[in-house]
């Protein structure tokens, strides 16, 4: 062989080579991408069962605000407000920050801001592919109505924590585009939700039955009209200047106008006039509708819910701990003191005398009481079921015989700081113990109770005197509490008071009806009386027990801080004000 | 690829071999020790006419060529040209060559000489760590490879690997600042590394600048770890055994309060905390308590146990153990290897002579290695290299690990209970608060069995290297293909947590009562394994190359073409996840004027599917020259003691192609069935699963790029005992791969990352080393330096309300908190100055930054340094006399910060230390070191709250290793028939000096760590080396 033989074989041999791995990893197999899931925006949008499961990721945050865990560990928004103490206390907790003061723009939840802009993108790039979808028509109006209710619902959410946000109306921004920053003023959202609640509402059915219970339905969409409108006729919104020219009209109605409240009559009459709601009503034990309509999933009073598989979430946070919960929440003593007598009339008035057998007995106080105290809060002596799965007693007191779930001023333990315990909406046969059975509860996030509540605050703000049917309205919440009706069945509510006087029983009505229920923080902002009553010392009971009787001390247990300048509104996440010039953050924050 | 392999293999060995008859000669080449076996002998001027001596010194060599003449040449010997005109046999002795500048030097797939080197490399030996006694061969480079940065974050058994950096960070993917390794040119990751046995180890070398790193184009930007392993060498059999065996201590013991102590401080606190809130003070122990504890007079009733000694051991065992057998012929070379290591754990043996299962920390681990290199054919070269690790790592089951578990004072304060009841059951933690009253931590150690992680790993490499002259000459083609696997599970043979029979002993009644688990006996143990765990991990690559290297009088030229593709698959849980593929073209031409005038060009073009389109390819090139003064004839005429002055420097361009998680980062995909977003519809609960938008895409993404300069410095004087070598860089990487800060959430959607960040990193290194000889005493010093400060340049942050609140311009990576401006001396004080809530005089008081009377996130300001260190020191002397040898090394870390958190240093959540002691109270206002105690856990002097109170500015130096060993003499060994016999002593973090007094913890543990993490071991080790 000679040498240009072996050159030409070893050619041949570097271009075999080379050319084997050349074609094993032919260009554009090696780095091409490998298919690792087929869900994307494409595939979603042009199967119909995947179109109505994107849809239903907006559901899962609906109850987001009302969420008695809202901020971490077992802190809700009745935590942050003179509802009830939180066991939590250390000073990164939010209980504390809010109640203490020490609440900055940099240090606030964001889900108010986050969470909110998210379903609202959801909802756009939903119906951003309605028009071709394979969805039936009749299907695209219902789920298209829903979309849009929800997108108001979590504007209703953005406007009540910061007033006038930024509207984006069906756009659907990506990575390139500038996301405008520029709040809109208050009234144009009140208008732009208003308009959608009025536009869902008309391509909603009036029910919703089977797997559908608990989607959207056309009293959902009205009753959210009412409560918007309500805040907006409110003395926060209904008038109110900005303190630069920026801010003009996004804090509120510049100018007041009284005959907004004709609006949140007429929207409250609307749901009323659907006839597909009305209280829970049982009559025997007292008031027991009140207690059962939490736990019963399909029931004619909730208008919307944020919807529950079987859980034992509220029992594991609220109940005490000899009832395996862990006493994660305490009732203030001032809760407990705005529940009137069985007459309905406060305790301040309606004392027991051998005359009024039925009235307030300081020595037991907490006999004779507005039956809802009981189906509230659980006091001492309070009946809830055992871990051997009976109703007996809670004991709060200290002294003889204590339990687990006695008074005690320590600090970050599941014992009572105000010797109450929360029993609302907690399921009668369920505790945490996973023994127990679990239950079907959803949490309620529009009531038919509220907007009666929210027509007879109307009424009561349009007239000078109230007329007749506030009296209606508070009475049918009252027989359905259980309430002796009384001489000529006013159910305790004095006759020839004046306007401002049932305002005050309007708003401890609303106090105790929807206790628990995400309402009083913001009905005492909205009210503008949040400087007055979110600056009070909050109060516990500490019971003793010596022999046989007990002895009642009022002691304090925390006094929030309220400051007017800023505290009205929330401020936007300073980490957002930063991203931009145009997005003008809220006065004093 | 099953093809490409026979194929490789079928084409090497059908080439032919072909012998010509012509002169022969022959000869033994010697140097002053004896025969010298594997010395090239090379023909001048016939092209590829060689050969290598056999392991007698012996070669025979057929003269092809008119010249003559023989160049003789051997690594660490001056090379010899010789005159063979009409001689059939010849004897050479050949000179060692002091300078060290012909020196190999490993590079990315190549070697380059010392003196020509143009880039910024430093490499070690591994005989100079081998006798180090630590299972993981990175933790002992620290302090002697300049640019080399790590942190040992743990001592447990098994996970001991020091996590490292070169050059320190400088990407703000905290998941992409990793260097690449890549051990005999297959590419590792720091797990793997931590697995290989140094007995199986060459050399250790880390490139640094771009000229060195520009061949491996976008996975070079971090720096580049190569690993060579040991091969066989041309000579008889040699097998190597050495056995060692070591203690391990704890570097620092904790110490923890008793009883007495505890108790008073926390009736202390708690009166502090209600004088703060203004409530009324109860305390929470009675004087009778106290007076209990102080007489340590009822052991039952009032328990006082020092759990932390209870529990663990003083010292741990473990061993290690290696045999090799290397040699070779000119046609087949081997080195095979294998290894044992085992470690044991610090706890004391509760379950011995229980039955149960013995559940302390262990490690061990098998090693094996077959690297195998044959000559077919006289220009073909094949090799095989066969190598895998089977390990196991144990850990007590306990949902709460041990050490955890005695930090803890909610858990296991040191009254919580009796070690033992007085008949023998174990008793619950009955003084502990409700929800941590758990059955005895010494009964759960005995019985809950344990957790085992195991991990087998198999890798194989098959190459061919052909000498391709006959083309040109100089020029030699190469493949590689390698297919490396591992696999890891975990297997927990357990009882569930707690469910131990346990009683709360009462001594005044002498009654028993159970604990609220309800158990009389014990359940028997499962056997499970967590499939959930299970991870699988398989890497195949192919390389194929072109080499080209040859010198034509004074110039020499040399250069390099390689195709390069792998594809990485991780899979967790059953999954098969998208793999990561990569190709790549690298390219390298290089040249030298007489070794004066350096010159190299580098490059590579690679392409991975974490990118698409126009982006899926990138380009990085990189340049570098070198002067070496020291070669011209006027400087060597007249600075003769001066033997190497060398100016290199270099400029280029490398990549990174790091994403976080999924791979394709480029599209926007879907998600479904996450159960957090389940909603739950129908008259009877439905529970639907939704779907929604991930993080939208971007198809523009592309590599991260980083633009390296480096100017560096290699200096040799007064007989080659002075060396120095200095480098300075400053490195800029940009287009990092960041999501968008200032884009509003009113999008409403995660944002797609976007090559926008932009971080510079520079600094120096380089070491300083000495050898000298008296008579028979040897001895050497050497110092290596490293120090690298980053900074952020871009990272599209918002607009912060204060300068202090930015991240732009600040490291990488740096702490923020409170300015702590002292103690709070009185309530005059605190009312006089912003504070936080309940904040009291012996609180910290933080600096108001911003004077709006409010203390918030706004005050809070840089505040200490990064945690990794930004210098790192090393000294290491060495000196030997006869057949004794000591080496010594210390290494220092400083410029850097940390911080303790949670139980680890918070009163009552942790269990209380002694520093606890020198709280702030009225008496000790001036002496205090500890602010005032609180029950609270997040009082207003939290450590959890960031503040430079908590951070420390950290340093410390540690006599990292001592080896002190002892051949015996020739004449000995021989009446044993064995070649040599060494014994020596060695130690690993023996000693270590640093500045803080606040913390329990070792110097190098992970910022904001918790209690818990273990201790980082010193060892004593003895061991014995013996070669046949």
């Amino acid at each position: 062989m000679n040498n240009q033989m072996i050159m030409k074989r070893y050619l041949y041999y570097t271009i075999a080579v080379i050319g084997m791995i050349t074609a094993c990893t032919k260009s554009g197999d090696l780095l091409d991408k490998v298919e690792t899931t087929d869900l994307n925006e494409e595939s979603v949008f042009a199967d119909s069962a995947r179109t109505i499961q994107f849809l239903n990721r907006v559901y899962t945050d609906i109850g987001f605000s009302a969420n008695p865990k809202r901020f971490g560990g077992s802190i809700g928004v009745y935590s942050i407000c003179d509802e009830a103490e939180n066991s939590a206390v250390g000073g990164d907790q939010w209980n504390i920050r809010f109640q203490n003061g020490s609440i900055s723009a940099l240090q606030i939840p964001t889900d108010a801001w986050n969470t909110t802009y998210a379903d609202i993108r959801r909802v756009n790039v939903f119906l951003s592919h309605m028009d071709t979808s394979p969805l039936s028509p009749a299907l695209r109006t219902t789920l298209s109505g829903e979309a849009r209710f929800l997108r108001a619902w979590y504007y209703f959410i953005l406007l009540k924590h910061y007033g006038g946000i930024p509207l984006i109306g069906d756009q659907v921004f990506t990575a390139e585009d500038e996301v405008p920053g520029k709040r809109n003023t208050y009234e144009e959202c009140v208008n732009y939700i208003e308009s959608e609640c009025n536009a869902a509402a008309n391509m909603l059915p009036p029910t919703r039955g089977g797997i559908d219970y608990g989607r959207v339905t056309k009293g959902a969409c009205l009753a959210l009209k009412s409560r918007l409108l309500l805040y907006a006729a409110s003395p926060l919104f209904n008038g109110r200047a900005a303190p630069n020219g920026n801010l003009e009209g996004v804090l509120g109605y510049p100018t007041a106008d009284k005959q907004r409240w004709e609006k949140v009559a007429q929207a409250a009459q609307e749901v009323i006039n659907l006839g597909v709601y009305s209280l829970n009503d049982i009559p025997t034990p007292l008031g027991y509708g009140f207690q059962k309509v939490f736990t019963t999933r399909v029931n004619t009073e909730y208008i919307l819910a944020a919807m529950q598989s079987s859980n034992r979430a509220l029992e594991s946070m609220w109940d005490p701990p000899t009832r395996t919960g862990s006493g994660s929440a305490f009732a203030y003593h001032d809760l407990v003191e705005a529940f009137g007598t069985i007459n309905g009339k406060p305790i301040t008035t309606d004392l027991k005398t051998p005359e009024n057998p039925t009235g307030f007995d300081a020595e037991n106080p907490y006999e004779n009481r507005d039956p809802r105290l009981g189906y509230t809060i659980l006091f001492n002596g309070g009946l809830r079921l055992n871990t051997t799965k009976t109703i007996t007693p809670v004991y709060t007191f200290v002294g003889t015989g204590s339990s687990a779930d006695a008074y005690s001023a320590a600090s970050g333990s599941s014992q009572t700081r105000t010797g109450y315990y929360i029993r609302k909406m907690l399921d009668d046969n369920t505790i945490a113990s996973t023994t127990s059975p679990t239950t079907e509860r959803c949490l309620p996030l529009i009531r038919y109770a509220e907007i009666l509540l929210n027509r007879a605050e109307a009424l009561n703000e349009l007239n000078g005197t109230p007329p007749p049917e506030v009296y209606t309205l508070i009475g049918q919440l009252r027989k359905r509490a259980g309430i002796n009706p009384g001489d000529g069945d006013h159910y305790g509510l004095p006759e020839g008071i004046n306007q401002e006087e049932m305002r005050v029983l309007i708003q401890n009505e609303r106090r105790i009806e929807l206790a628990y229920e995400e309402h009083r923080y913001w009905d005492v902002r909205r009210w503008k009386i949040a400087e007055n009553v979110s600056n009070q010392m909050l109060h516990g009971m500490k019971i003793t027990k010596t022999g046989d009787s007990y002895t009642y001390e009022l002691v304090n247990v925390r006094k929030p801080v309220f400051d007017s300048e800023r505290w009205y509104l929330w401020p936007i996440p300073q980490s957002e004000v930063n991203k931009s010039i145009d997005l003008e953050q809220n006065p004093g924050w | 690829m099953k093809k490409i392999i026979a194929l490789i293999i079928l084409t090497w060995s059908l080439l032919p071999c072909l012998v010509f008859a012509q002169t022969t000669i022959r000869g033994i080449v010697k140097d002053h020790a004896g025969a010298l076996p594997g010395v090239s002998i090379l023909e001048k001027d016939a092209r590829g006419n060689g050969t290598t001596t056999n392991e007698k010194g012996e070669f025979q060599l057929i003269l092809k060529g008119n010249s003559k003449t023989l160049i003789i040449s051997n690594v660490g010997y001056l090379t010899q040209e010789m005159d063979v005109n009409g001689k059939t046999k010849i004897n050479v002795v050949l000179q060692e060559d002091a300078t060290g500048l012909d020196e190999v030097v490993v590079v990315g797939y190549g070697t380059t000489k010392k003196i020509t080197n143009t880039g910024a490399v430093s490499s070690i030996s591994a005989s100079e760590i081998r006798s180090t006694p630590t299972p993981n061969i990175q933790n002992t480079l620290a302090g002697r490879v300049p640019g080399f940065i790590s942190q040992q974050r743990s001592g447990q058994p098994g996970q001991t690997g020091a996590t490292f950096f070169i050059r320190g960070v400088n990407t703000l993917n905290s998941g992409g600042q990793a260097p690449l390794i890549i051990v005999d040119d297959v590419e590792y990751n720091q797990d793997q590394v931590a697995q290989l046995d140094a007995n199986e180890i060459e050399t250790f070398t880390i490139l640094k600048d771009a000229s060195t790193t520009a061949v491996y184009g976008v996975k070079g930007a971090n720096g580049v770890l190569i690993i060579t392993t040991r091969r066989g060498k041309i000579g008889r059999p040699k097998v190597n055994f050495s056995s060692e065996s070591g203690v391990q201590l704890p570097f620092k013991k904790y110490s923890f309060l008793g009883a007495f102590d505890v108790a008073s401080l926390y009736n202390e606190a708690t009166m502090n905390d209600a004088k703060a809130s203004g409530s009324t003070y109860v305390p929470t122990f009675s004087d009778d308590d106290l007076e209990h504890w102080r007489n340590k007079d009822d052991p039952y009733g009032h328990p006082d146990v020092d759990w932390y000694n209870e529990i663990f051991k003083n010292q741990a065992y473990q061993t290690r153990n290696n045999i090799d057998i290397s040699g070779g012929s000119e046609r087949v070379k081997y080195f095979v290897s294998t290894g044992y290591l085992f470690q044991n754990g610090m706890l004391r043996n509760f379950s011995k002579g229980t039955g149960q299962p013995d559940n302390n920390y262990a490690y061990q681990r098998y090693n094996f290695r077959t690297n195998l290199d044959f000559q077919a054919t006289k220009d073909l070269s094949l090799r095989l290299d066969v190598t895998g690790r089977i390990g196991e790592s144990t850990e007590p089951h306990m949902t709460t690990a041990p050490l955890s578990t005695v930090n803890s004072f909610q858990r296991l304060p040191p009254y919580a209970m009796p070690i033992m009841n007085p008949d023998g059951s174990y008793p619950f933690a009955y003084r502990s608060r409700d929800t941590y009253q758990e059955p005895s931590i010494i009964g759960r150690l005995a019985l809950q069995g344990y957790d085992r992680l195991y991990r087998n790993e198999l890798n194989i490499l098959v190459g061919g290297t052909h000498k391709l002259d006959f083309i040109t000459p100089g020029l030699s083609a190469k493949t590689r293909v390698s297919f490396a696997g591992d696999m890891s599970y975990n297997r927990s043979l357990s009882r569930t947590e707690g469910h131990i029979p346990a009683f709360y002993y009462n001594p005044e009644t002498g009654t028993y009562t159970q604990h609220k688990n309800q158990l009389y006996r014990l359940e028997p143990l499962t056997l499970t394994a967590d499939v959930d765990q299970n991870v699988s991990r398989k890497i195949s690559n192919i390389q194929a190359n072109l080499d080209y290297d040859r010198t034509f009088g004074n110039h020499h030229v040399y250069g390099l073409v390689l195709y390069n593709q792998n594809q990485y698959i991780n899979a967790v849980k059953n999954e098969e996840p998208a793999p990561v593929n990569f190709r790549g073209y690298t390219f390298r031409a290089g040249y030298d004027f007489k070794q004066r005038y350096l010159l190299e060009f580098d490059g590579a073009y690679n392409g991975s599917t974490r990118f698409v389109d126009k982006n899926q390819y990138g380009f990085f090139p990189a340049v570098s020259a070198g002067w070496n003064i020291a070669e011209e004839p006027w400087f060597k005429k007249n600075v003769e003691f001066i033997s190497l002055l060398k100016l290199r420097g270099s400029f280029g361009i490398v990549g990174s192609d790091y994403v976080t998680g999924d791979n394709y980062k480029f599209e926007q995909i879907y998600q479904a069935g996450a159960s957090s977003t389940n909603y739950s519809f129908g008259e009877s609960h439905n529970t639907t699963t939704t779907i929604e938008e991930g993080t939208l895409g971007n198809l523009d993404i592309t590599w991260e790029k980083s633009r390296k300069t480096d100017i560096g410095l290699d200096f040799q004087s007064l007989d080659n005992k002075l060396s120095l070598t200095v480098d300075y860089f400053h490195d800029v990487r940009y287009d990092q791969l960041i999501a968008r800060g200032s884009v509003l959430n009113i999008i409403g959607v995660g944002l797609p990352l976007i090559n926008l960040g932009r971080t510079l990193n520079k600094g120096w290194d380089g070491q300083i080393s000495y050898h000298d000889r008296a008579g028979e005493f040897d001895y050497s010093a050497s110092f290596t330096f490293s120090f690298a400060k980053n900074k952020i340049l871009y990272k599209d942050e918002a607009v912060q309300r204060y300068p202090w609140l930015a991240e732009t311009g600040r490291p990488i990576g740096q702490a923020t908190g409170y300015n702590v401006l002292g103690f709070f001396q009185s309530q005059e004080e605190v009312d006089g100055y912003a504070h936080v809530a309940n904040a009291t005089a012996g609180d910290l008081k933080y600096e108001d930054k911003n004077e709006d009377g409010v203390i918030d996130q706004l005050d809070m300001v840089p505040i200490g340094k990064p945690n990794l260190p930004q210098t790192v020191l090393g000294t290491t002397l060495g000196m030997s006399y006869k057949g004794f040898s000591f080496n010594i090394l210390f290494q220092g870390s400083f410029n850097y910060s940390y911080r303790i958190a949670s139980a680890g240093i918070i009163p009552f959540q942790g269990n209380l230390q002694p520093v606890h002691l020198n709280r702030w109270t009225p008496k000790t206002a001036t002496t205090a070191s500890y602010p005032r105690l609180s029950a609270v856990l997040a009082g207003p002097s939290s450590p959890n709250t960031s503040s430079n109170f908590w951070l420390i500015d950290a340093k410390y130096v540690r006599l990292k290793s001592v080896d002190l060993g002892y051949t015996f003499p020739n004449a000995w060994t021989k009446k044993l028939k064995i070649s040599t016999a060494r014994i020596f002593v060695s130690g690993y973090d023996l000693f270590t000096w640093s500045n803080f007094s606040l913390y329990q913890q070792d110097p190098e543990i992970a910022s904001s760590g918790s209690a818990g993490t273990y201790p980082v071991q010193k060892v004593y080790n003895l061991g014995l080396q013996i070669g046949f």
